[in-house]
């Protein structure tokens, strides 16, 4: 036998307590977890966005839209390269809860995205189809839907009933782009509206060249619709997804708060379950202290205990959050997917959760161990009698 | 023989509240090498509170406690521990044996205070088990011992560092009567045979007969000493 021997067999003296407190840390570590990698998924899906991409928007709200005219006008402005635009169509598939991204879009514009990945010959066959539609992977895996089969969405901003084809499915390398969005043609859409809907979309989007200052063609668009019906917002994609998510801001918010308290919550578990195992063998420690050892050594035991008990809720946490949080990343992927980013988690996020977890151990421990390194012994052997 | 415990003029106050509560009220004691003495006395005499300043794991409010030469009074607590571990061999009332280790661990634990390697020690614990008539159930957790085995367990913890004194406070207090006398026996042994120190507070008459010496205490002094066998 030796010390950290000790120290493992005092941790386990009562099973039962050990194991609950075990899973309770396990819990609170996959809660926090959870917590911290929803909001990194939220986010990343801002920072995935093209720094080289800008996004036209209505001055006044993104819900209304533009005149498609201004496309004509953007491209003339200098340093834009390439544009294109597309509207969002909401709609559902059968089930009005079962939600996944649509747009119409302009037939080039998957072509700004270089993350976007189509075989040419299913974007030809796509280009060549009216009612053609490229799908992400994970949305056709979703639907069972395969190349050539025919889809119908129930509008709602565009009531009625809007069959597709679908002639092509796009893979994305980047981790964070959507991968359960649906694109088909803007003029099918345009086509098929009433004279006064007609010619409107929902934003521009162009590339500016590497060399160019972003900012000074963002203002010289906006110039250009100044003081018209529809005054025009452009930022960096990247801007745009910010604002889009900011919405959201007070939510995340909370669920930050949340993750917290879960570690609070942690420290109260620990707490709880060591301050109850050390008062219970003040008389043990007394004992020991009688046969030479020093307070150091009483310390260091109740803190071991604290460390093994949490090392054990966490290495069960950690251990479990991965299947946990995939379970999660799929419901969220068919309910959010537009919204989040890839939800993974972050290898340093474990290793943040490992080290609190741990700390919360010792400093549950702290107090417990100071009393239990200063107990005066006669005084705690006579207890028992 | 010279004295191997010296007690001089030690008084013992305990407060409640403002109320000092004087205890041992100078103790004039002086124990020989290989001495088995029992104190006797009645409860609240101060039995435990001489036995724990002794062992060193109290203070006497004035006076001086010597032990092997050693006065013990001004040590600092971590001194003292360290003392403690080289010197002293506890056996209480209740055997405090550790519910989580089994016999073997048990006596081996103050060896961890000590340099010795873990086959010295393993040696020294199944010697200590061997003396107490132990050695087939080292590896039994305390649960699975009766109340006079455990005790014997505790009397190898005791004995298992070769301490300069041995101090038993009640240790038959909690065993019946056949398991009582198997303890003094091995105490008269470990004193007889291996020349142990005993110091033994006992309320029990006919434990007192067992040691060489026999001390009442009575309301905090130290009457005169009688011989069992005289
Ligand atoms: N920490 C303390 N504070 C106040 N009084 C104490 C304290 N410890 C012991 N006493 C008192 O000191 C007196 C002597 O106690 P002690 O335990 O030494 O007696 P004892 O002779 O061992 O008695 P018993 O035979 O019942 O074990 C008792 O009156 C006890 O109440
Ligand atoms: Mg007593």
């Amino acid at each position: 036998m030796n010390f950290p021997i000790l120290v493992i067999k005092s941790a386990f003296r009562n099973r039962v307590r050990t194991v609950l407190t075990s899973i309770g840390v396990a819990v609170t570590i996959i809660a926090f977890l959870f917590l911290r990698t929803f909001i990194a998924a939220w986010y990343a899906g801002a920072e995935s966005a093209g720094a080289d991409r800008m996004v036209v928007r209505n001055k006044t709200a993104i819900i209304f839209p533009l005149p498609l005219a201004y496309a004509s006008k953007v491209k003339n402005v200098p340093g834009v390269s390439a544009l294109s635009y597309m509207v969002w169509f909401g709609g559902y598939y059968k089930d009005p809860k079962q939600f996944f991204a649509k747009f119409a879009m302009e037939d080039h514009a998957l072509e700004l995205y270089p993350e976007v990945l189509v075989p040419p010959a299913q974007m030809e066959a796509f280009k060549q189809d009216k009612q053609g539609a490229v799908i992400g992977v994970r949305l056709a895996e979703k639907y069972g839907w395969k190349i050539g089969d025919r889809v119908t969405l129930t509008g709602d901003i565009y009531p009625g009933e809007w069959s597709f084809n679908v002639r092509a499915l796009y893979t994305a390398t980047s981790k964070t782009f959507d991968q359960q969005t649906m694109y088909f043609h803007w003029t099918y859409l345009n086509d098929a509206l009433v004279e006064e809907k007609r010619d409107q979309v929902g934003i521009l989007i162009f590339k500016v060249g590497a060399a160019t200052d972003s900012a000074q063609v963002a203002r010289s668009v906006d110039q250009l619709f100044a003081n018209s019906s529809a005054e025009t917002r452009t930022e960096s994609e990247k801007a745009f997804q910010n604002e889009f998510l900011s919405m959201s801001s007070q939510l995340l918010g909370a669920i930050s708060v949340i993750s917290m308290v879960v570690l609070v919550i942690l420290v109260l578990i620990l707490a709880n379950t060591l301050s109850m195992a050390t008062r219970e063998r003040t008389t043990e420690y007394a004992v020991m202290r009688a046969l030479g050892f020093q307070p150091a050594h009483v310390v260091r035991l109740v803190l071991g205990e604290g460390f093994v008990i949490s090392l054990v809720g966490v290495a069960l946490g950690v251990g479990l959050a991965a299947p946990v949080l995939r379970f999660f990343a799929d419901l969220f992927q068919r309910e959010l997917g537009p919204f989040l980013g890839a939800f993974e988690i972050d290898p340093k996020l474990v290793a943040l959760a490992v080290a609190i977890a741990l700390a919360c151990g010792m400093f549950s421990a702290a107090l417990p161990a100071w009393r239990a390194g200063k107990l005066k012994i006669v005084d705690s052997l006579r207890r028992v009698e | 023989m010279s004295a191997i415990i010296e007690v001089r003029d030690v008084k013992k106050t305990y407060h409640r509240g403002n109320q000092p509560i004087p205890v041992l009220d100078g103790i004039q004691l002086s124990i020989e090498q290989g001495a088995f003495e029992a104190l006797m006395g009645p409860s609240g005499s101060g039995k435990t509170t001489l036995l724990n300043l002794i062992a060193g794991i109290d203070r006497p409010t004035s006076g001086q406690v010597i032990v092997g030469g050693e006065d013990i009074t001004h040590f600092s607590e971590g001194d003292l521990a360290t003392w403690r571990a080289r010197h002293v061999g506890f056996i209480f009332q209740f055997y405090n044996l550790l519910p989580v280790l089994t016999a073997f661990q048990n006596v081996e634990l103050p060896l961890l205070l000590t340099k010795l390697g873990k086959a010295e020690r393993q040696k020294r614990v199944e010697t200590a088990l061997r003396v107490v008539g132990l050695e087939d159930r080292m590896h039994h957790y305390p649960r699975e011992l009766s109340g006079g085995q455990e005790q014997r367990v505790a009397i190898a913890r005791a004995i298992v560092t070769d301490p300069t004194i041995l101090v038993a406070d009640e240790p038959t207090g909690d065993l019946d009567r056949k398991s009582a006398e198997e303890i003094l026996k091995l105490l008269s042994l470990l004193n007889t045979k291996f020349n142990k120190t005993i110091v033994m507070v006992t309320h029990d008459p006919a434990a007192a007969q067992a040691a060489k010496i026999i001390r009442r205490l009575d309301k905090g002094r130290l009457a005169e000493e009688t011989r069992p066998s005289a």
